[in-house]
């Protein structure tokens, strides 16, 4: 459907729709808040500006999963953009390996991790496509122009859409999430302001990559701007786009999350421990859609919009930054750096986000905003009351209140039963606290607890396992030895015993000392 | 924990504190406080401001001694709205000093002994409450206020029929001491069990009774006994307080729908079935400690059960024990200890709902997840695994 006749008739259809269609579908949208819509910075002459690339740039040598991965390159060696640093990294731009070394990347912790620090050649992000354009869509050139997810997790785009081909589960809806409900941040809004076109046509590359039956585009109603250049660019392309279905969705936090925003537009409820694809939906930050259609033609990923915002932002601002600007660099270049002592830099949205410790880590592909704020006023918070505000706005079901018992207490067991891995620290439960209880850094705690001893789990079975192997590999051995000794004493108590035979010649050769030698 | 800080940026209102919303629970008590003082006896507001006065300072002290801030005791409101609800709960006329001991049980027992506010299982106020009425039965169930009623003495002239002594021997201490001219004051309730125990007593001495004596009591005259009765306005106070905290979604609808709903159902059953005639729904919902327990006191938060389906439990089970507590035992009225003994299963409660919870999201193909095509499809990935951790 054109967004022509899309906007408030779409919007009551789908709100009769949620209203009245049951058959096992949810009806109604679960927890969540209702924000200001306070977004600073969107571009005003449809131009994002790009910053300087910094003399020297870091990447994170992390996967998905904030597991080290191994470099592929050495220190001394030239690069260019593009090219492959890691399984899964690459180059955001050309120079020379400087040095391979622990530093501090974004986390909540402000963890040190592997990072191949690179010396920069040129002053300006790379514009031209190092690969060359391709006819057919392929996940493999996703995979080698480093898409990952610029929504929030980061999650390797190829990965994401070969998990369904290969299983052979047919697509059945692609959505394209360009919903971005938290205060400040206007990313995925710019992207929209600016190149509505590309993102459309990268719609449409992406409906042929899945082959899926449909493609959502999903967005809040109070988008006006980026609605508009959308209508625009979809008129453009009403012949390739009428495939296109744009959801107007009321802007409520936190539907830009995917399992949210699935069933907000689906109404599938993902259970537990189930990925979309399984149930025929794929999910897509719309800046990532480009990136992977971009890809095709040999772009790169390389770069990423980042809003800089924030209660003591100076200048509040859209600006696309390279992968490995450090966030200082980031803030100098757009002005923002002067009294930052005096200030708080938090990375991600004021809900979602954490504070950064440490000015010098690099922006990644996740990075979607940075933003500037007073210093926090330290409150230590009241004993919880049970008054279940706090399960009232949980997007995803869960008992924070009772999670929190169990998870400050490190019963890791227990808050996994209460659904720990379930939470997305979306940080809507902090908002209603009454005591101002710290809710989601508590779960992202535990959740990193979790994650640690899951990995010691797992490398204690590795190692078991290894030593299992091994000792079988010993035992075979040792088998083989014993039958083969086995053998040559059967072969020796069979008749021709070679002793004997020796000790004939012997004697044979006492007997005729003239036959010694044999002609 | 506590370096932990938390901001929301002033980008949302900022949430109500417990401090807030304790005071607009204190707020929606102003309306039946005032009825209670009107119509019943003004007495009570010199127990509000005493019981609060000083449980603030012995929650101060607690505080203290426990090596706390003390600001709390004033700044979250908890305590004070405890030490009202406590001073609402007993009759006015009971001495102070067993009301400042009531107090001091409340906050100490109730409250500090389990680790203060967010952590004490039980209910502060019923539990001082429960501790007065057993160790205080006399002056706890002397309900002697300056207002008389008319429909009190209506049936009064009516129970002239039975004698006295048979009241002596069913009603339990509710009305031992007291002699006859004492219950010019009891509450409905009190003379609704009074009324009750004389009609099952007269009935099982007297088999084969005349109609006259049927009519010494009917469902209609037990209706009367409450409608006509000035804690009416008081219980009325209390509903437009609760409707208002639900308004202002202080307390969520579950506890007092399911507590109202479960003691409506009781009493319309009973009215179908029971021998001894009963209260009508409405006059029973308006009765006793009824409506402020079910808005005021089963919602205290920290005692209750989580989850909108262990609210619904939790105040279902209030209504049958309040119900089993009002018709078979020996006190007219059960609400305190019903709240206690649910308050008692609360971590039950919890548990099992948090199971169905989990149960329901939980997927029935969990069985297909775990198939041999998807543990083979996922080894690849842990082969991989273990060969970078072997490489590392």
């Amino acid at each position: 459907m054109a967004l022509a006749q899309a906007s408030h008739i779409q919007t009551f259809m789908n709100w009769l729709r949620e209203l009245l269609t049951g058959d096992g579908r949810t009806l109604k949208i679960r927890g969540g808040l209702t924000l200001p819509r306070n977004k600073p910075g969107l571009p005003v002459d449809n131009n994002i500006v790009s910053l300087n690339v910094p003399e020297h740039i870091v990447i994170p040598l992390l996967d998905y999963h904030h597991k080290p991965v191994t470099p592929c390159v050495r220190t001394g060696q030239s690069v260019s953009t593009g090219d492959k640093l890691a399984p899964g990294i690459i180059a955001s731009t050309g120079g020379t390996v400087l040095t391979i070394e622990d530093r501090p990347v974004i986390h909540p912790s402000s963890l040190l991790a592997p990072c191949v620090v690179i010396a920069t050649r040129s002053e300006q992000i790379n514009q031209q496509p190092v690969h060359c354009a391709l006819d057919v869509p392929s996940i493999a050139r996703i995979a080698l122009c480093g898409v990952r997810g610029l929504g929030g997790a980061g999650f390797a785009t190829a990965t994401k859409l070969e998990r369904s081909a290969p299983l052979g589960q047919p697509i059945d809806t692609l959505i394209i999430n360009a919903v971005e409900c938290e205060p400040g941040i206007s990313c995925d809004e710019s992207l929209l302001i600016c190149e509505a076109t590309s993102v459309v046509r990268a719609m449409i590359v992406m409906m042929e990559l899945t082959a899926c039956k449909r493609c959502v585009l999903a967005i809040e109603n109070d988008k006006l701007l980026a609605l508009a250049a959308l209508k625009q660019a979809m008129q453009q392309l009403s012949t390739l786009s009428k495939n296109i279905d744009v959801q107007l969705l009321a802007p409520i936090y936190p539907s830009g999350a995917e399992r949210p925003l699935i069933e907000r537009v689906t109404h599938i409820r993902l259970q537990e421990g189930r990925r979309p694809v399984d149930q025929g939906v794929v999910c897509i930050n719309v800046a990532t859609a480009l990136a992977a259609s971009q890809a095709q033609e040999g772009y790169p990923l390389v770069s990423r919009i980042i809003t800089v915002a924030g209660e003591q932002a100076v200048n509040a601002v859209n600006v696309r930054v390279l992968f490995g600007t450090p966030v200082r660099n980031v803030l100098e270049q757009t002005g923002n750096l002067q009294n930052i002592k005096l200030s708080r830099v938090r990375v991600g949205g004021p809900l979602s986000g954490f504070d950064l410790n440490n000015l010098d880590t690099p922006v990644t592909a996740t990075t979607n905003c940075i933003s500037i704020e007073a210093p926090l006023v330290t409150n230590s918070p009241d004993p919880c009351i049970r008054c279940d505000a706090c399960s009232e706005v949980c997007p995803v079901d869960l008992l924070p209140q009772q999670l929190y018992w169990y998870a400050q207490q490190d019963d890791l067991d227990k808050s996994t039963h209460y659904g720990l891995n379930q939470c997305i620290e979306c940080g809507c439960c902090d908002v209603v606290c009454p005591s101002r209880i710290p809710l989601t850094q508590t779960f992202r705690y535990a959740r990193s607890a979790l994650q640690e001893q899951t990995q010691a789990k797992q490398r204690a079975t590795d190692a078991e396992q290894r030593y299992q192997l091994r000792e079988q590999r010993l035992s075979a051995k040792a088998a083989a030895s014993e039958a083969q000794r086995k053998m040559a004493k059967t072969t020796l108590t069979q008749g021709n015993d070679p002793i004997a035979a020796a000790l004939a010649r012997a004697k044979q050769r006492r007997n005729n000392p003239d036959s010694d030698n044999p002609a | 924990m506590n370096q932990l800080a938390l901001d929301t940026h002033g980008l949302t209102q900022s949430p109500r504190t417990i401090g807030a919303i304790m005071g607009l629970v204190m707020l929606a008590l102003v309306p039946g406080t005032i009825a209670y003082a009107w119509a019943i006896d003004s007495r009570v507001l010199v127990n509000i401001i005493l019981a609060v006065v000083v449980a603030v300072c012995i929650e101060a002290i607690l505080l203290a001694l426990r090596g706390r801030s003390a600001k709390p005791a004033w700044t979250d409101g908890s305590i004070a709205l405890a030490a009202w609800l406590l001073a609402l709960c007993v009759p006015p006329s009971l001495p102070l000093w067993q009301l400042l001991i009531g107090v001091f049980i409340m906050s100490a027992i109730g409250k500090h002994l389990f680790g203060g506010l967010g952590h004490n299982p039980f209910n502060p106020a019923m539990v001082a409450y429960a501790v007065l009425i057993v160790s205080f039965p006399v002056t706890m169930t002397d309900w002697n206020y300056a207002t008389s009623t008319q429909a009190s003495q209506s049936t009064n002239t009516l129970s002239n029929s039975t004698s006295p002594d048979t009241s002596h021997a069913h009603t339990g201490y509710v009305s031992n001491r007291m002699q006859w001219d004492g219950l010019t004051g009891a509450t409905p309730l009190d003379r609704l069990r009074y009324l009750q125990s004389t009609y099952r007593s007269s009935s099982q001495a007297i088999p084969s009774q005349t109609p006259a004596e049927q009519s010494v009591l009917s469902s209609t005259q037990a209706a009367r006994l409450i409608m006509q009765s000035p804690w009416l306005w008081v219980n009325l106070g209390w509903f437009i307080g609760g409707m208002y905290l639900l308004f202002l979604k202080v307390i969520s609808w579950h506890i007092p729908v399911a507590v109202l709903s479960t003691i409506a159902i009781l009493y319309l059953l009973t009215g179908l079935f029971s021998t001894v005639p009963t209260l009508p729904v409405l006059p029973a919902l308006l009765s006793g400690a009824l409506m402020i327990g079910a808005f005021f006191i089963a919602t205290d938060p920290v005692s209750a059960a989580a989850g909108k389906s262990g609210k619904l439990i939790y105040g279902s089970g209030i209504g049958i024990l309040t119900f089993v507590i009002r018709e078979y035992s020996v006190y007219p009225e059960g609400f305190a200890f019903a709240v206690l003994l649910m308050n008692i299963c609360v971590p039950l409660i919890d548990h099992l709902t948090v199971s169905v919870h989990r149960q329901r999201r939980l997927p029935q193909e969990t069985t297909a997840t775990l198939s041999p095509e998807v543990i083979r499809r996922s080894e690849p990935e842990s082969k991989t695994d273990s060969q970078v951790s072997r490489r590392s």
